[in-house]
């Protein structure tokens, strides 16, 4: 069934051999259940459960059970001889039938938990002849192993199924059944109402965990809601969906948090923070089973937290498992859309959008509800709700076999997805280059007006650029990258033009700027003062990254890998719908870093004066055109509209149309792509597809 | 290294001069007359020479002229992708590889991309904003290196009617 399962049956086995106490304050909760007791062991970060040991020694229900940090062991009320029991490591009880005036006598407790501070069994049953008891487990106490009666049950008259310890303060808090959460001092038997917490129903395990946060389950769904005590939020919050049952009681050790870092057997959703990412943030995740069969696309895997954006594996870790939901069709606001999801098994899928970029899944948003979905590709039919806010936003997606999921929170199986969307105007179309997900290459050599030593990897930075128009006419354009070489000695900066766009038509104000998905505050990339919409997207690359030890350049020399480290996301409004037929990936150019030396054949730091773009792309407004007479080896002439080039046709600058694997440092462009001469002496009439893999000499190339 | 050079050269002017299709192969890279296994001279790049007016471009512009019949009665979503597959009848697109998404406006819609050299074929596929009509799918065969070059005189156009 699961990890904890597989570890259980180790330890069942027909005949009951008592082991020890545990060796550990374990994270995971466990619960005993069924009419002949059986202990589960719960991760109550997912709900994720499984069987612990299905022969506790017992032909009864055990209950009331808490787990002591003391001595290690949990204890319960053994219903079987009517008598406290220890358990033991392995789940068998122990009947302490030394145990001293048990009263009344064939009594039974459903409502227990050790007190860690003062080393104490509290067990609790309303009515007058019942009542709260205390049975000492200090063995230096003159009442060890004696069983007194703090109050009685009518006095403390108390509609609860379980109580559980604070770790610190010596209280045991419960809820009721009508969600009124109650504190109790054990010591004189009385009780507050500190609040309602919002959630009804029989709360047969409850517990705490470090951080003064206390687990309440539900018998009836199996729901395991939060309750902050520490922090006085008494605002009950879905936590995880777990296993539900009739018979149920929970216990756990109060000292430790309910997170097992060591369990990567979670799979955590990867949008920004705001959206509920982190554990702390009770973020989206599901329990991964060792014979995992419920997840959307080929593939999930598992991490010991969530990882936002920026963050998040799925590019780190080359492992992206963001790979089971696909839309078919744009997103436009107030119409229908189709989604592609690829259930690998029957399951609930629920989808949230949000559609107002407020930064959170809003209870209104949800834009799948708990919809069955079989095994295999298949469309899903959407509604974006009207009103909704055109731009990049993200999408959740969820898929388990509970119903009643919300946008965060932990169920035991299946997983979370999250997805970068467009939400676009009414009527509008999408231009995507290379495709949507898709990265294509720019790659340059710094040393013009010089020959360079074609590795071209003195800077390489893939791109994605996407174009919305409506009506034909471009109404915004995003351009996402990523810095994914530094090869230069030289400080360079990077930036692009959109072509034959003028700044004044940009909507500066609705600029939004990322850097590993942080907006950049204080700047606009829209660089002032010019004609031309030019957008700086680094003044200096080496202010993103940093070569590895021992290392003199960023991700193209052998042994010097890193992951990307600079990522960006740039989205430029334009201030009225333009007519442009701008495609690609635009004009992208590198520059001088203002200051910075840039070689002896400038008597100054040629700065923003310096360019180097596409060949047969002219330069800026912001450059020199004194540069371009004849030194080197340029072969540039405005008036024949030829720049950056070479004596021989050769260019400084390339764009590639792929996510390009380049050559290492000082290996030629020709050695690692043998095909290359033959395009270029045919002028792309041959192998025009000599930049793929599988035109490439591997051992050439630089490998992260 | 020149000599080599000027005999490769003319081989490729031989081949494109014979007016076949383009070839992803390299056997027009040894020089004439040699032996297969001779290891050929490793070129430079530096040593290698263009026209001016090269841009080394590894994408093409493609003109779209769509006019759907099927989506003149019931509004359709259009989606042009890179990357499929095909079963029998059926088509399995990876939507995460399209390069326009647009919707049908009375069934029409007209643009340009641009495509990479490395994609030989595209899929455009109609879904209709009523679940009850399955989409429609049209496979189109791009032109790729000699025939883009030959061209010259705009970008291909491909039409669904």
């Amino acid at each position: 069934m699961r990890r904890l399962l597989l570890s259980g049956m180790l330890l069942c086995c027909s005949q009951v051999v008592l082991a020890d106490a545990f060796n550990e304050c374990p994270s995971r909760a466990f619960l005993t259940q069924d009419a002949v007791a059986k202990t589960y062991g719960i991760n109550l970060v997912t709900g994720d459960y499984g069987l612990l040991q299905d022969d506790m020694g017992t032909k009864s229900k055990v209950n009331a059970t808490g787990f002591n940090p003391n001595d290690q062991y949990l204890y319960g009320w053994g219903y079987e001889k009517h008598v406290p029991v220890r358990i033991h490591s392995d789940f068998t009880v122990e009947y302490l039938t030394d145990v001293e005036n048990i009263t009344p006598s064939k009594s039974n407790f459903y409502v227990g938990d050790v007190s860690l501070t003062n080393n104490t069994y509290y067990v609790y049953r309303g009515g007058e002849e019942n009542g709260l008891f205390a049975i000492s487990l200090d063995e230096s106490s003159e009442n060890f192993h004696k069983m007194i009666r703090v109050v009685d049950g009518k006095t403390l008259s108390l509609k609860i199924f379980d109580i559980a310890f604070h770790p610190s303060n010596g209280d045991a808090y419960t809820v009721d059944k009508f969600g009124k959460l109650h504190r109790l001092n054990v010591k004189d038997g009385t009780s507050k109402e500190l609040a309602d917490v919002g959630v009804t129903g029989t709360f047969g395990a409850v517990y705490f965990d470090v951080d003064e946060n206390l687990y309440i389950s539900s018998n009836k769904d199996g729901h395991i809601y939060k309750i902050s005590i520490g922090t006085e939020d008494y605002k009950a919050k879905l936590f995880a969906i777990g296993p539900s049952s009739s018979v149920n009681d929970g216990a756990r050790c109060a000292l430790a948090p309910v997170v097992d870092v060591s369990d990567v057997n979670v799979d955590y959703g990867d949008a920004p923070e705001s959206y509920g990412t982190y554990l702390k943030d009770n973020g989206a995740r599901h329990g991964l089973t060792d014979n995992n069969t419920l997840y959307l696309g080929k593939t999930v895997d598992g991490e010991s937290d969530g990882k936002p954006m920026p963050l998040s594996d799925d590019s780190s870790d080359r492992n992206d498992d963001e790979d089971g939901v696909q839309f078919a069709t744009t997103l436009q606001a107030g119409d229908s859309a189709v989604v592609m999801v690829e259930p690998s098994a029957s399951g609930i899928l629920s989808a949230w959008l949000d559609h107002d970029q407020n930064g959170a899944f809003d209870a209104d948003e949800q834009i799948i509800i708990d919809k069955e979905v079989e095994a295999g590709k298949q469309p899903i039919y959407i509604k974006v709700p009207e009103g909704s806010k055109p731009g990049s936003t993200w999408a959740r997606f969820r898929l388990s076999s509970s119903v009643g999921m919300e946008p965060t929170g932990g169920v035991s199986d299946g997983e979370v997805e999250d997805h970068n969307v467009n939400i676009t105007v009414e009527g509008s179309s999408v231009n995507y280059y290379p495709s949507s997900s898709k990265w294509s290459t720019v790659v340059f050599e710094d040393n013009w007006p010089f020959e360079g030593d074609y590795d071209m990897n003195d800077l390489v930075a893939n791109l994605r650029t996407s174009i919305f128009r409506t009506d034909g006419k471009a109404t915004l354009v995003n351009i996402s990258g990523q810095l994914t070489a530094v090869g230069a000695a030289y400080h360079n900066g990077f930036g692009i033009r959109l072509p034959d766009v003028l700044r004044d038509q940009v909507d500066e104000e609705g600029i939004n700027y990322t850097i590993n998905d942080r907006p950049v505050k204080n700047y606009s990339p829209l660089e002032a003062g010019r004609y031309e919409a030019i957008f700086i997207l680094a003044f200096n690359t080496w202010s993103y990254v940093s070569a590895g030890e021992n290392c003199t350049f960023y991700r193209t020399e052998e042994g010097c890998g890193s992951d990307v480290q600079m990522r960006f996301n740039l989205t430029i409004p334009f201030k009225e719908p333009i007519e442009t037929d701008i495609s690609g990936i635009f004009d992208p150019f590198l520059f001088a870093t203002p200051g910075a030396w840039h070689g002896d054949h400038f008597d100054t730091p040629p700065g923003r004066s310096y360019e180097i773009h596409l060949k047969n792309h002219h330069a800026t407004e912001a450059f020199n055109y004194k540069f371009m007479n004849g030194s080197g080896q340029d072969a540039s002439n405005p008036d024949k509209k030829h720049f950056f080039q070479t004596t021989k046709g050769l260019p400084w600058a390339m764009e590639v149309g792929n996510e390009w694997k380049y050559p290492k440092e000082y290996r030629d462009i020709t050695h690692a792509y043998p095909k290359f001469p033959s395009f270029v002496r045919s002028e792309g009439a041959e192998n025009p597809s000599w930049f793929t893999f599988k035109n490439a000499v591997e051992s050439i190339l630089f490998k992260n | 290294m020149k000599h080599v050079i000027a005999l490769t050269s003319l081989t490729l002017l031989l081949t494109a001069c014979g007016g076949g299709p383009a070839s992803e192969s390299d056997s027009h890279t040894g020089p004439l007359g040699e032996t297969p296994d001779t290891t050929p001279t490793l070129e430079n790049t530096a040593d290698l020479r263009s026209s001016a007016e090269f841009n080394f471009d590894t994408s093409r512009a493609i003109a779209i002229d769509f006019d759907v019949a099927q989506a003149k009665t019931s509004p359709g979503l259009m989606s042009l992708c890179t990357v499929y597959t095909k079963q029998g009848d059926q088509y399995d697109v990876d939507y995460d590889s399209c390069t326009v998404q647009a919707p049908l406006v009375n069934g029409e819609y007209s643009g340009k991309m641009d495509v990479t050299n490395d994609i030989n074929s595209v899929i455009g596929v109609v879904w209709f904003k009523d679940p009850d009509i399955a989409p429609v799918y049209k496979e189109f065969s791009l032109e790729v290196g000699a025939k883009v070059a030959r061209r010259g005189a705009g970008p291909q156009t491909i039409v669904w009617r």
